[in-house]
């Protein structure tokens, strides 16, 4: 190690070396003009310089705010609401409806697939298969001509869904791990329903006189019947 | 003798009225509205579906697209259950247009429900 008077000694003869190297050849009259870019440089070190604290604080700054972005990347990437709420299916309450509609990246390349309960309430039997433009609809029926609907639509460019909840109240429920919005009925006439997303960003609905044990029960047995 | 027959079977029919209509009133349901408006080719594309809940339900619809305050067309349907429509309207681009259904379940008018697009 070199000691730091020796150091100290050394640039000193260094710096005076070159000053007085420069001096000599030193012409007033053919002075050294330095590029703007170069001043502009010298400029911002000599703001950093006298800002020693300001400058050491934005630093934290945007360190913190690094943090933050890649820890919302990181949330956005493994949990599918957060994913949802950005780029996804939304659903909100609107007047007396209750509202999907599409926000962000929409992936048309996705092949359709076709979707159907594995397990609907004893008695009901499938009445009807319909499908207009992306939505499907698959309706049971039983014995008492009460109809049970199985929903949903493939492909949310340009879609949106709404459903009638002025008759009842809705809450939060989930289906598996998906978020879902569930319909309970005030009326003896009108159906209870439930709805959500799933994880391939397909909207589902399922409504009937049934419980709200058996509207979640058949949303979690709904699997891909083909493609 | 006969008069009184008339009036007695013309007031039964009263009644039974009556009590069907605010029976029927009652019937109001769960019904989801599914709707699309796009845009191609100087067309605006527009879709709907409603459901009702009951195969009994009957539903009647009107489908309007509407440029600011000028309605450009109207088209109507009714039906048992579920209807459609699917409709074309020519459009010019770089304005927002608007898709209103207006909709009744067993001659109750519901809510409408609208949708706004910007064609660019």
């Amino acid at each position: 190690m070199i000691p730091n008077d020796i150091l100290r000694e050394a640039a000193a003869r260094t710096y005076e070396g070159f000053v007085s190297g420069l001096l000599s050849d030193y012409d007033a009259e053919y002075r050294h003009e330095f590029s703007s870019e170069f001043e502009k440089k010298i400029m911002r070190l000599k703001r950093r310089a006298d800002h020693p604290i300001f400058y050491q604080a934005l630093r934290r700054v945007a360190v913190i705010l690094l943090a933050f972005l890649f820890a919302g990347a990181v949330w956005i990437a493994v949990d599918s609401d957060a994913r949802a709420a950005f780029f996804g299916w939304i659903g909100e309450i609107s007047g007396s409806y209750f509202e999907y509609h599409h926000e962000g990246i929409t992936d048309d390349a996705a092949e359709p697939m076709d979707y159907r309960p594995s397990w609907i309430p004893d008695g009901y039997s499938e009445k009807s298969i319909s499908v207009f433009d992306d939505k499907t609809t698959v309706r049971y029926e039983n014995e008492k001509g009460e109809l049970l609907r199985f929903s949903y639509v493939n492909s949310h460019e340009n879609v949106d869904w709404s459903f009638d909840v002025s008759k009842g109240n809705t809450k939060s429920s989930s289906v598996g791990h998906c978020m879902a919005s569930l319909f309970i009925s005030e009326l003896d006439s009108v159906a209870n329903g439930l709805t959500w997303v799933n994880d391939d960003d397909i909207a589902f609905c399922v409504t009937g006189f049934i419980s709200e044990n058996e509207l979640i029960r058949i949303a979690e047995s709904v699997h891909i019947s083909k493609k | 003798m006969r008069y009184k027959s008339t009036l007695a079977i013309g007031l039964t029919l009263v009644f039974v009225l009556l009590l069907v209509i605010p029976a029927n009133a009652e019937q109001t349901r769960y019904c989801d509205v599914y709707r699309k408006l796009s845009f191609s080719n100087n067309a605006a594309i527009c879709k709907c579906e409603i459901s009702a809940d009951s195969s009994s339900d009957w539903i009647s619809a009107t489908m309007e697209l509407w440029r600011g305050t000028t309605m450009l067309n109207s088209w109507s349907t009714s039906g048992a259950e579920s209807i459609s429509m699917d409709e074309t309207e020519s459009v010019t681009r770089y304005q927002t247009y608007r898709l209103v259904i207006n909709y009744s379940v067993n001659g109750i008018t519901q809510s409408p429900v609208e949708t706004s697009k910007y064609y660019g």
